[in-house]
């Protein structure tokens, strides 16, 4: 465990940005968002939306919203991080319930909001970081167990384990192409179980 | 969205449009592995299948950097917009604001009068040992007791019975808080 | 007196003040305690030793019990479970209420596993009726409740009942999705989202 000194001066310092900031110098946020950018992309928003592009307007939003509202941020000893990462989980939950193809998912999503946790120091910002990838993870696995084994391993074989799609079928003792079919109904299999947990 | 709900078995026999249909998001996940932006223009049931795609990869992997160009132009937008919204909030100066500020600027001795008597009523008043004590000042949240729903978050059905793993949580939460009460009371400051 | 004297002199009662105000506020570095809206309406009070206690002993208690499970002991388990309801909490404590709703969820799910759906419901209801805000915690234990009437209902005497009993366990899941909501709301707003 992090000293408690070394926590509580990491924090302070969060505090006295976010102090900064509230006085009218919204620049001073500066080394906080980029601290929290690559976290907040690739463990909260990307797992959620799954699209790189959407992941970066949803980041963007999210900063936006952060840095107009900074006023309304009250300290409360917790890192930053938590309030970005309930924004931007607000913000993948929305983009999901605008398209109405996506409302299972949206739904799914929704039973997350919002998993707050109380980490007193930044170090504990990449804990969140960690859990947030935990979580992922065990939505994923929740869902593969849903689906049939061979499906299951096609996913795992080439989206988690990144295997090249020949070692795949190789595997699988199939054919390329018929990897590629096996894979194409392991994903739209996943999707149709993904929405409905 | 319609061929969601008859997702053939694995061994069913596979047609020709979804052997094509299953090499083209083939190609689709090879980009994708590979880190290449997607084709603009994708029908919807590749997009959201690449989506799907893209979210257990995500989620089953660490490293899925942004580029530090993109993060900080993303910051830099984000920064802009902030201060634009500010400047532009900043009010315009009018005959009716100049004819208020000079009220005001009149007002200014008296009001600073009012202010010095109830300061000096104050300081006649005010209890002698001049700053409160340590204890009187307001407690940091962290340092309260307080209800745990901010720190466990919705409790969903399959983790109903967890009640062990979020005792550790909360526990583990105050403790943090009370060594932080102990410390202040043998007189560190927050 | 002239007016500049006048306004000297308020100048200098304005400083008077600002140093009256300066000396009596303590630090304001710690921003004023900010209430969660699931919180009681009382003054905020630290986390103290008697609290630590109680809920290091039900953490213990629980720990305790997840050992007896692994040996597959459930009513050493269950047992283990129970005394956390008789842990004496500081009056007031709000932690008090979610460690003993939690630890009535927990030992509801462990007798209704036994097949004591009576006696599991039994508990979980004593807790919800000494529930004195709404929580996530006692979201769950609407959960669970739930779960014991969906797992009661087809062992019912009559359709009716089977049928009464299914529209309780619907009623209850409802309920916690309801409160569920309510409180995931009021805490985003205290956040500024």
């Amino acid at each position: 465990m992090a000293s408690d000194p070394a926590e509580a001066e990491a924090l302070d310092c969060e505090r006295q940005i976010i102090v900064e900031a509230q006085r009218g110098n919204l620049n001073a946020l500066r080394p906080l968002l980029e601290k929290y950018a690559t976290p907040l992309y690739s463990s909260v928003i990307l797992p959620r939306v799954g699209d790189a592009v959407a992941a970066e307007d949803i980041l963007r939003d999210t900063f936006y919203t952060a840095v107009t509202k900074i006023n309304q941020f009250k300290w409360q000893g917790r890192s930053f991080f938590a309030w970005l990462r309930q924004i931007a989980v607000n913000k993948a939950y929305d983009l999901h319930r605008k398209s109405k193809r996506q409302r299972k998912l949206a739904d799914s999503l929704r039973r997350e909001l919002p998993s707050e946790s109380a980490p007193e120091s930044s170090a504990d910002a990449m804990l969140i970081a960690a859990q947030e990838r935990a979580i992922s993870r065990e939505r994923i696995d929740g869902t593969l167990v849903e689906i049939s084994e061979r499906y299951r391993t096609a996913i795992q074989l080439r989206l988690i384990d990144e295997l090249p799609r020949e070692q795949c079928a190789a595997k699988l003792e199939v054919s390329i192409g018929t990897f590629d079919v096996l894979l194409y109904r392991a994903v739209r299999a996943f999707r149709k179980h993904y929405g409905s947990r | 969205m319609a061929h969601d709900d008859d997702i053939p078995t694995p061994d069913a026999p596979e047609t020709p449009a979804e052997t094509a249909k299953a090499k083209a998001f083939g190609e689709l996940v090879e980009g994708m592995v590979s880190d290449q932006t997607p084709p603009p223009a994708l029908a919807f049931e590749d997009r959201a299948l690449l989506e799907t795609a893209t979210m257990i990869r995500a989620g089953s992997h660490d490293a899925f950097d942004l580029p530090a160009d993109r993060r900080n132009a993303i910051i830099d937008a984000a920064l802009e917009s902030g201060a634009g919204i500010e400047r532009d909030a900043a009010p315009q100066s009018s005959v009716a604001d100049e004819l208020a500020q000079r009220r005001l600027r009149r007002m200014a001795p008296w009001a600073a009068t009012a202010v010095a008597a109830a300061a000096a009523v104050f300081l006649w008043l005010r209890p002698p040992g001049g700053q409160a004590p340590v204890n009187e000042r307001p407690v940091p949240v962290a340092q309260q007791s307080r209800p745990a729903d901010a720190l466990v978050g919705r409790i969903d059905r399959a983790h109903a019975g967890d009640a062990s793993a979020r005792i550790d949580q909360m526990f583990a939460d105050r403790s943090a808080g009370y060594r932080a009460v102990r410390f202040r009371r043998q007189g560190g400051d927050q | 007196m002239t007016r500049r004297a006048f306004a000297l002199l308020a100048s200098l009662g304005l400083i008077l003040a600002v140093f009256a105000v300066a000396t009596s506020c303590g630090n304001t570095s710690d921003d004023p305690p900010q209430r969660s809206v699931t919180q009681l309406p009382d003054p905020g009070e630290v986390i103290d030793e008697p609290l630590m206690l109680a809920m290091s002993r039900a953490k213990n208690f629980h720990h305790i019990a997840n050992v007896y499970l692994q040996d597959g002991n459930v009513d050493a388990a269950v047992a283990e479970v129970r005394k956390i309801l008789t842990i004496e909490f500081p009056a007031g404590a709000p932690e008090a209420q979610d460690v003993l709703l939690d630890a009535r969820a927990r030992l509801g799910k462990l007798l209704l596993g036994q097949a004591k759906q009576e006696e599991s419901l039994r508990v979980v209801d004593e807790g919800i009726a000494s529930a004195t805000r709404e929580s996530y915690f006692l979201a769950n234990l609407y959960t669970v409740r739930g779960e014991i009437l969906e797992t009661a209902a087809p062992n019912q005497a009559t359709d009716e009942a089977k049928q009464q009993m299914r529209h309780d366990a619907i009623e209850a899941f409802e309920k916690s999705n309801e409160m569920q909501l309510v409180i995931q709301r009021a805490l985003a707003k205290e956040m500024g989202l």
